[in-house]
C-alpha cells in the first residue's frame, strides 16, 4: 500500500477514469481467448496447459459481466469448473465444445 | 467517509472497486498481495477491509485469520470478494470471521451498499459498547 487515494474532481475526468479499466479487461480477454484457441488448435490437453487457460479463464469469469459480456463470463466459469471436474477421457470433447461457445459468446 | 483496504491481485476488479468506493466518498488504499495486505491492515488499522481470497504470497482467509486473532484488528470488518462459488467456500469464509461475502462478478452499487451497511452496523456497535 503505497498511498491513499480519495475522490477524484467530479464530470469530465471521470469518464477517463474508468476508460484504461476497460481496455485493460479487453486485453485480458484477448489474452484468454488467444491462450484458449491455442491449446484447441494445438489438441493439447495436459494438465500443465490447461491449468494455464484456467487462469486465464478464471479471471475472465470475475470481470466479463461487469463490462456487459455476462454470457461471455457464464461460458468461461463453466469451462473453468468443468476443467477440474471432467475426467481424462471427456476433457477433450468438453474442452473443445466449451471453448467453441466462449468464442461464440465473445 | 471511511479508510477502506483493498487486498486484490486483479488489477481490473481494484479499479473498479476503487472508482465505486472513492465515488461514494471514501479513501481507498490497495495491496496487490497477502503479505502486503496484511502489513498495510497492521499499520494503516483502516475502517474496513475487502479481501479477495486468491492472492500470491498469502492468501485472503490467511489475512482474515491474522486479524482475527488480533486484538487491534479483531472488529475490523471485512468483506470477502472472491471468484470462489462453492456454498463450502462461502462457509470456510464465514468461519474464518468474515462479515460479508459478494462473489465475482459484482454489481459495484451493490458493494457499495454492503460496504455501507457494515460501516453503519460496526459504528452502532462501538456507539452501544461505548
Amino acid at each position: 500500500l503505497r498511498q491513499w487515494s480519495a475522490a477524484a474532481p467530479a464530470a469530465p475526468g471521470q469518464a477517463a477514469a474508468v476508460a484504461p479499466v476497460r481496455e485493460r479487461y479487453e486485453q485480458r480477454k484477448g489474452e484468454a481467448l488467444k491462450a484458449l484457441d491455442e491449446m484447441v488448435r494445438r489438441g493439447l490437453f495436459s494438465n500443465e496447459e490447461v491449468a494455464t487457460v484456467a487462469a486465464h479463464l478464471h479471471k475472465l469469469a470475475g470481470t466479463a459481466a461487469m463490462f456487459g459480456e455476462a454470457d461471455l463470463g457464464d461460458q468461461a466459469r463453466q469451462l473453468e469448473d468443468g476443467i477440474q471436474r471432467w475426467t481424462d477421457g471427456e476433457r477433450e470433447a468438453k474442452i473443445r465444445a466449451c471453448a467453441a461457445a466462449i468464442k461464440r459468446a465473445a | 467517509m471511511a479508510r477502506i483496504i483493498i487486498a486484490e491481485d486483479d488489477e481490473i476488479v481494484t479499479g473498479i472497486v476503487s472508482e465505486a468506493l472513492t465515488k461514494a466518498g471514501h479513501i481507498v488504499g490497495v495491496a496487490y498481495n497477502g503479505a502486503d495486505a496484511l502489513w498495510a491492515i497492521q499499520a494503516k488499522e483502516p475502517d474496513l477491509v475487502i479481501l479477495d481470497c486468491n492472492m500470491p504470497e498469502m492468501s485472503g482467509l490467511l489475512v482474515l485469520r491474522e486479524m482475527r486473532n488480533s486484538s487491534e484488528l479483531y472488529n475490523t470488518p471485512v468483506l470477502v470478494l472472491t471468484g470462489r462459488q462453492g456454498p463450502r467456500d462461502v462457509e470456510l469464509a464465514y468461519n474464518q470471521g468474515a462479515n460479508d461475502y459478494m462473489k465475482k462478478p459484482f454489481d459495484p452499487d451493490e458493494l457499495v451498499f454492503r460496504v455501507e451497511e457494515l460501516l453503519a452496523k460496526t459504528r452502532s456497535s462501538k456507539n452501544r459498547q461505548g
